[in-house]
C-alpha cells in the first residue's frame, strides 16, 4: 500500500513551519523508540546511532521554532499537520529494523527518510499558491539535500567501505573548538589530511557534507577491496574530523 | 478535571507505560501499540476508565505497555475474563488484545461465543500466522504450504478465516487493517470502540522473526474497494471473494448488546450463605 502521506493543506508560511516542525518531532519520536527497541535487545552501537539522529532531528526542530518566532508551531502542529494516509514522512519506517542490523542499515533507514521528506517538501513547492512561501519551501526543500541527506548518504557509504573497522559516526553540526590550542594541536594531522587530498572548508554541515562525500568517493574508487589500505585513510579522517571540531564516535 | 478538558489534555503518550516493550525490532506489534494509544487519544478516554484485557503471546503483552488497566491473563481466555469484567462494570472500556494463536486456537471456542453473545467490548486479534513467542510453530492462520522443520512440508490444514467466523457467530462490528498504517488502525480502533455491541479487528501484524516473507505484506495490502455495510448478506459474499488483504471495515450491525442485570443487586449475602451452613 503507497505509505505516501496526503498532503496536508498549506496556506501560509507558519503553516509551512507548522508542518516542517511536526515531521521533525516525529521524525525524534521514531528514532527514540527505535533506540530504545535497540537498548533492550542490547545492541549499545545502534543505539547511540539512533539517540545521535533523535538528537540531530531535534536540533532542526528548534531550527525551524527559531525561524517560525512568535508563532506557535508546538501548539498548531498536531492541528495542522495531520497527514491523512501513512505515517509523517521522515519517520522511520519501523517495520524495516531487525536483529541483525548495523549502523550502516540505520543510516539507510534514515536516507530514505530524509528522500521520503524532500520528496514530501518538493511536492509542496509544486502545490504552493503564496509566493512568498513558495521561495520559503524552495529553500526548505534546497536546505534538505545538501545537509541531512548528503550528510547521512556519505556516513553510509563510510560506513559500508569501513567494515570492520571502528563505527563512524559524523555529527551533523560541528562543534567550535573551545580553544584555539586544540586546533593547533591537532595541526599536524590537518597537514597528513591535506596530504591525502581532503582540502576544503569543513566548518559547515554542507562543506563537510561534500567533503565527507569525497572521502567516500576516493574509499569507493581508489581503494575498494583493499581493506588495508582503507584502514590507512581512517585515521586521517579522523584527525581531518577532530579538527573541525567534528564528533566521532568509537574514534 | 471536566471530561472537556480531559479530552483536550489527552495525547497518544498519556497512555503509555514506562516499561519498555520487548518485542522484536521490526514487530508490527510497535505500530499497534501505537494505534492503541492513538485511539484513546482521539476518543479522549480517561486512561482510569479503559482496561485492556490480553491472553498470553507476543501480542498480550500489550497490557503492560499502556497505562490504563490492564489483565494479563491465561492463554486463550481473555474473552472470558473481559466478559465477566463488562457484565459487571458496564461504564469501563473494555478492550481486548490477543493474537491468532491465543485467540483463534486456544481460545477458539470462547472467541465464537463472544461473538454471539454480543458483549459491548473491542477484541482486536493481531495477526501474524504463527506463534512467534514459542518459536514459529504454524497457527490457525498459518497457510497450509507453510514448510519449516517445525512443520516438514507444510501444515496441509485449511487457514481459519476469523472474519468469516465472526460474521457468522454474529459479531456486531467487523474489520481488517494492518500494523503499517497506524494512522488508519487508529481510526478503525476508535470506530471500533464506539460501536455498541462486541467489535471484532484483525489487525495483520508482521513477525518479523519467524515470518520475515511477511514484511511484504505493506505491498499486498490495499483498501477495501467498498465502504462498510450492515447487511450480512452482502458482507458474507464480499468474504467469498476476500483475499486476505482487504483493508478497513467490513459490517457494522445493529444488534443490542448483551448486557445482563447485574451489579446492583439487593440480594442480602448473608441469605444467600444461609443455604450452605453445615
Amino acid at each position: 500500500m503507497n505509505k505516501t502521506p496526503g498532503t496536508p493543506k498549506v496556506a501560509s508560511l507558519n503553516d509551512l513551519l507548522t508542518v516542517a516542525y511536526q515531521i521533525e518531532i516525529d521524525a525524534v519520536e521514531r528514532y527514540n523508540l527505535l533506540a530504545d527497541q535497540m537498548e533492550t535487545h542490547n545492541n549499545p552501537e545502534l543505539v547511540k546511532v539512533f539517540r545521535d539522529l533523535a538528537r540531530a532531528e531535534g536540533i532542526h526542530g528548534e531550527e525551524i521554532r527559531r525561524l517560525a518566532g512568535d508563532f506557535d508551531v508546538v501548539t498548531r502542529a498536531r492541528q495542522i499537520a495531520n497527514f491523512e494516509r501513512g505515517e509523517s514522512p521522515e519517520e522511520a519506517e519501523l517495520g524495516s529494523a531487525h536483529y541483525m542490523m548495523t549502523p550502516w542499515h540505520a543510516l539507510q533507514l534514515s536516507l530514505a527518510g530524509e528522500k521520503r521528506a524532500l520528496a514530501y517538501f518538493t511536492s509542496i513547492v509544486e502545490t504552493a499558491k503564496i509566493r512568498r512561501s513558495r521561495r520559503w519551501r524552495r529553500s526548505l526543500s534546497r536546505k534538505r539535500p545538501s545537509t541531512s541527506i548528503s550528510y547521512i548518504d556519505c556516513c553510509a557509504a563510510i560506513r559500508s567501505r569501513a567494515l570492520p573497522g571502528p563505527m563512524i559516526w559524523i555529527h551533523p553540526y560541528p562543534r567550535n573548538s573551545a580553544s584555539g590550542s586544540t586546533s593547533h594541536r591537532l595541526l599536524p594531522q590537518r597537514k597528513r589530511a591535506r596530504s591525502i587530498g581532503l582540502v576544503a572548508p569543513i566548518y559547515h554541515p554542507h562543506g563537510f557534507a561534500l567533503r565527507a562525500r569525497q572521502l567516500a568517493r576516493r574509499l569507493d574508487g581508489n581503494m575498494a577491496g583493499d581493506a588495508d589500505q582503507r584502514f590507512d585513510v581512517l585515521p586521517y579522517f579522523f584527525g581531518f574530523a577532530a579538527a573541525a571540531g567534528i564528533r566521532i564516535a568509537g574514534a | 478535571m471536566s471530561s472537556v478538558e480531559t479530552r483536550l489534555a489527552t495525547k497518544p503518550a498519556d497512555y503509555k507505560s514506562d516499561v519498555k516493550p520487548i518485542w522484536c525490532p521490526g514487530c508490527g506489534d510497535y505500530h499497534v501499540l501505537m494505534s492503541f494509544t492513538r485511539a484513546f487519544a482521539q476518543l479522549g478516554l480517561p486512561p482510569e476508565q479503559i482496561v485492556v484485557v490480553s491472553g498470553i503471546g507476543c501480542s498480550s503483552r500489550i497490557p503492560a505497555y499502556t497505562n490504563c488497566y490492564g489483565f494479563h491473563g491465561v492463554h486463550g481466555r481473555s474473552l472470558a475474563i473481559a466478559a465477566g469484567l463488562k457484565v459487571t462494570r458496564p461504564d469501563l472500556t473494555v478492550v481486548v488484545a490477543s493474537g491468532d494463536g491465543d485467540g483463534y486456537s486456544i481460545g477458539g471456542n470462547h472467541f465464537l461465543h463472544a461473538c454471539r453473545r454480543n458483549i459491548d467490548m473491542t477484541y482486536v486479534v493481531m495477526d501474524n500466522h504463527i506463534y512467534g513467542m514459542t518459536k514459529g510453530q504454524p497457527s490457525p492462520t498459518t497457510e497450509p504450504e507453510f514448510d519449516t522443520a517445525l512443520s516438514p512440508g507444510g501444515t496441509g490444514v485449511r487457514p481459519f478465516h476469523p472474519l468469516v467466523v465472526a460474521l457468522a457467530s454474529g459479531a456486531n462490528f467487523i474489520a481488517r487493517c494492518f500494523s503499517g498504517e497506524p494512522n488508519e488502525t487508529a481510526d478503525v480502533l476508535a470506530e471500533a470502540i464506539k460501536h455498541p455491541g462486541f467489535s471484532f479487528v484483525e489487525i495483520l501484524s508482521p513477525c518479523v522473526t519467524f515470518r520475515p516473507d511477511e514484511k511484504a505484506w505493506k505491498e499486498q495490502v490495499h483498501p477495501a474497494s467498498v465502504g462498510p455495510t450492515a447487511d450480512q448478506g452482502k458482507a458474507a459474499r464480499r468474504l467469498m471473494s476476500d483475499d486476505g488483504f482487504n483493508i478497513g471495515i467490513l459490517y457494522r450491525g445493529n444488534r443490542t448488546p448483551f448486557q445482563p442485570a447485574v451489579g446492583a443487586s439487593d440480594t442480602d449475602l448473608s441469605q444467600l450463605e444461609k443455604g450452605f451452613e453445615l
